[in-house]
């Protein structure tokens, strides 16, 4: 099993938090590893959440949902 | 492989696709190279394909649009961010009697391959000079072809098509329905699985979104949106609604809209845009010249009034064809 987590990255200030605008698989989808399965609003900027592994796709968090920087979203088994 | 896209990201992996193929293509609009477009049509694009390609413009759409054109008289084949439909009357002209008239002028030896993605509509608070959607006032116009997809699948293949089109093209979008994220959550009805490589959808065929049988409902960009669910409460009713997307006002598939209300003999138009003079008026126009003995009731619009569209969010909410209205007018039909 591997974590899907908000990478520690993904946006620069550490006192901003974002919400996943949408998943682009469903829960219990097969996605590959380097898909991109997930938009993060930040502010007016979207940014991209990439599968880091192969597997099926169990989703944690929906969308709307306040999100913090290294935050457990999904994960893949 | 198909991935559920929003109709932002579908739309833009179909123009990303021809431009890496295409050296002739190239992307202009207002806050396109830094920003990606307003409405997320050429994300990330400044950075792989270098301002050349995309190109910023100065607040000057009468400038931009008619180089544009000449552009494309010369061979080029560019696509235009206009962002907001309500700003296309400092475009007119070039619409009016250059893009759209070339062809003809020429006698077909002057080709312009153009294509204008615009964003429609309102719904978020935008007030009455950013929440317009004046689709019949560039459908009116003959000799351009003028597109709107409602869901991912749909933009991403009539982008294709629009790419490949030997002549001018405009496609709309419905901004509500494009799925950017600082518009909040997307519509779960704009998403679809789209399939990773690339393929068209073709110009001038209605699509029936939902089967039904008791009345039919007619819908572009947003309003589609609005009849799929004011179709979840009819059903609740037992009330069964076929619900139609028109994917294209120019050309209008008239013999899909008739097919469609016949099976059902009820027709229910629903517009974002004003009610007078509009698309509403022509789809209705489409089945009763032909046949109007196809008909059980006496046809009906839910439109935006002719009115500027409110800012306050009560007033706005108010006057928008939403399901709840569509619904209701259902109701009293099948009676």
């Amino acid at each position: 099993m591997t974590d899907v987590r908000v990478p520690l990255d993904l946006w620069a200030e550490d006192d901003k938090t974002g919400s996943i605008v949408v998943w682009l698989y469903p829960d219990g989808a097969t996605v590959k590893e380097g898909a991109l399965i997930a938009e993060i609003l930040v502010e007016k900027t979207t940014l991209e959440l990439y599968a880091p592994a192969s597997g099926t796709l169990k989703i944690n968090v929906e969308p709307e949902v306040v999100i913090d920087k290294g935050q457990l979203v999904a994960t893949i088994v | 492989m198909s991935r559920i896209l929003t109709m932002a990201r579908a739309g833009r992996e179909a123009l990303d696709w021809e431009m890496e193929r295409r050296d002739e293509i190239f992307v202009l609009g207002e806050d396109v190279y830094n920003f990606g477009g307003i409405f997320g049509t050429a994300d990330g694009f400044g950075a792989k394909y270098g301002p050349e390609r995309v190109i910023n413009t100065p607040i000057s759409e009468t400038g931009f649009i008619g180089m544009a054109a000449g552009a494309a008289m010369a061979g080029m084949h560019p696509v235009i961010d206009l962002a907001y439909i309500d700003f296309i009357g400092v475009c007119y002209n070039v619409l009016l009697n250059t893009a759209s008239k070339t062809h003809y002028m020429s006698a077909g030896q002057v080709k312009v391959p153009m294509t204008l993605m615009i964003g429609t509509g309102g719904g978020y608070n935008n007030a009455a000079q950013h929440s317009q959607c004046l689709h019949a006032t560039v459908a009116h116009i003959p000799g351009v072809k003028v597109v709107y997809p409602s869901n991912a699948y749909d933009a991403k293949g009539m982008m294709h098509s629009a790419l490949r089109d030997p002549n001018f093209v405009i496609y709309l979008t419905h901004k509500g329905t494009a799925g950017v994220g600082w518009m909040g959550t997307p519509l779960k009805t704009t998403l679809s699985e789209v399939p990773e490589e690339p393929y068209t959808v073709p110009f001038g065929k209605i699509a029936v979104t939902r089967e039904g049988s008791d009345v039919t409902l007619i819908g572009l960009g947003m309003s589609v949106h609005e009849c799929l669910k004011a179709a979840d409460e009819l059903a609740k009713d037992g009330i069964s609604a076929q619900v139609v997307d028109l994917r294209s006002l120019a050309p209008l598939d008239r013999d899909g809209i008739f097919a469609a209300v016949k099976k059902t003999g009820r027709m229910i138009v629903t517009d974002e845009d004003y009610l007078s003079y509009g698309v509403s008026g022509e789809v209705i126009a489409s089945v009763v010249e032909r046949d109007p003995t196809v008909l059980r009731a006496a046809p009906v619009r839910i439109c935006t009034p002719d009115i500027p569209i409110p800012f306050a969010r009560s007033m706005e909410q108010a006057i928008l064809p939403l399901a709840a209205k569509i619904a209701d007018a259902a109701r009293k039909m099948v009676i």
